[in-house]
């Protein structure tokens, strides 16, 4: 929940408006991430994780932190789940998967930190995703965290009644989730209607930040060059 | 006077467990502004899912611009798109009423599932954010908003398909003072010609101030008086 909370805190925040169209940066971030994985040597991964450090040092302090948080504790959790494999007698695989989910959270953790969600979902629109995708993607992020508050306060209260041996809390907890799907029932029957109200025939839409400046296009001229460094490293490698 | 807009004929609509209408009649005209008042479970929001389409009467009749509403009709997208279009409903609770990502996609929404240009859509959008005050949240998430943004917001979402009947569920409940006073002031503004107004609440002051007619409901789900204010 804390993790959805933060997805949603602060959407208009200044900071979180970023210079180059999120229309460019989210092919961009998940080009990297898949040319990434798909590399057989560290030197590409190495190249890009010196990249995108370089990129987040022009940040606030604040937001230093907070990816380079969320990517040691992402890649610490790989580390621990591959700890059998250095046992097995192939330490490399433990450092070689480390290194790409570093990269990958690294590149993910960025780019939150620089998109909001709502124009994340502009961008999808953009690119041509289906906008019943993205109408679903972003009603269940919404209810999650609408459900998440209800449970939050539910969980609240009975932590307030816990007095004496009688220990509530966790036996509210199944009252807890029990109330939480009636009412995500009863939700999403509210929302259907209220969308049938206002003539919901299927169209999805999100407004776009801005439309695209020389630089958004200078930026998506790093592609290419992206891709040559990916062939260079594995061509080098053989 | 006008033909009335909306015709109820010994309306009643029954749940499981009993009544929630028996037999109401009414006739409501463009250019007025009724008020409704009961206490709670007196059936006014059931009246006011039958009267958006939503629900569909048990016995008796809703009539629309001399069209009977009923679920088989409703069956027909062309017309219930075009229904919804001239009547535009505020939930109680606004926060089921907002599903998009930020308020202006809110208040886009209905416009682009009305088929409108883009350009169109942008300055309606523009204009309804500067019209509720809502310049300062446009991007943010409408679940996120205080109670009065989130009201302002599904207000300036509805009004901006421009509906010739405009449906409220105790527009002022959950707001503090200034929400209330800043919704009541603009929804005196938002009275037409044109434009036929319904409202439930139980603030009599709020109802002395709008209401062209008041409508009192009682405890046995039945129209008890209406009354002429002005």
């Amino acid at each position: 929940m804390a993790f959805l909370a933060r997805i949603f805190k602060e959407e208009a925040s200044p900071k979180k408006t970023s210079k180059i169209l999120p229309f460019f940066r989210l092919p961009m971030g998940i080009l990297t991430i898949l040319l990434c994985a798909m590399s057989k040597n560290s030197a590409f991964a190495v190249t890009v994780i010196a990249a995108e450090l370089l990129r987040l040092s022009l940040r606030s302090a604040g937001t230093i932190a907070g990816v380079l948080k969320e990517v040691f504790i992402a890649v610490l959790f790989s580390l621990l789940i591959l700890l059998p494999s250095v046992f097995m007698g192939s330490p490399r695989t433990m450092l070689t998967v480390a290194m790409k989910v570093f990269e990958s959270v690294l590149v993910l953790g960025i780019l939150n930190a620089d998109i909001c969600w709502k124009d994340m979902t502009a961008a999808l629109g953009d690119l041509h995703f289906p906008q019943i995708f993205i109408f679903t993607l972003d009603s269940t992020v919404r209810f999650l965290t609408l459900l998440g508050r209800l449970s939050d306060a539910m969980l609240e209260a009975i932590t307030l009644r816990s007095v004496g041996k009688d220990n509530w809390k966790t036996k509210g907890t199944g009252g807890v989730l029990g109330t939480a799907f009636l009412k995500s029932e009863s939700l999403s029957e509210e929302t259907a209607r209220a969308m049938a109200c206002r003539c919901f025939d299927g169209r999805y839409f999100s407004f776009s930040p801005r439309k695209p400046a020389l630089f958004d296009y200078l930026y998506l001229a790093l592609a290419p060059l992206l891709a040559f460094g990916f062939i260079m490293t594995e061509g080098m490698m053989r | 006077m006008k033909e009335a807009l909306i015709k109820l004929k010994n309306l009643t609509y029954a749940y499981p467990e009993g009544r929630a209408l028996d037999g109401l009649s009414a006739e409501f005209y463009p250019g007025r502004c009724y008020v409704l008042q009961g206490p709670n479970g007196c059936g006014k929001s059931t009246l006011f899912r039958i009267l958006t389409g939503l629900d569909f009467a048990s016995e008796g009749e809703y009539s629309f611009d001399g069209k009977k509403i009923t679920a088989g009709v409703m069956k027909d997208r062309k017309f219930a798109k075009e229904f919804h279009r001239r009547i535009g409903f505020i939930f109680q609770n606004s926060e089921v009423q907002l599903f998009t990502g930020s308020v202006e996609d809110e208040i886009a929404f209905g416009l682009f599932q009305l088929g409108l240009p883009e350009n169109e859509v942008r300055m309606r959008t523009d204009r309804y954010i500067r019209l509720l005050e809502l310049e300062g949240v446009r991007t943010r998430a409408p679940f996120r908003l205080s109670g009065g943004e989130k009201k302002r917001t599904a207000l300036a979402a509805v009004l901006s398909m421009e509906p010739e009947v405009l449906i409220l569920d105790e527009p002022l409940s959950g707001l503090d003072e200034d929400g209330q006073e800043w919704i009541m002031h603009f929804l005196e503004n938002a009275k037409s010609p044109g434009r036929l107004m319904l409202i439930a609440t139980h603030q009599k002051e709020f109802a002395g101030r709008i209401a062209d007619e008041e409508i009192f409901m009682n405890k046995y789900h039945r129209i008890e008086r209406i009354e002429k204010m002005r």
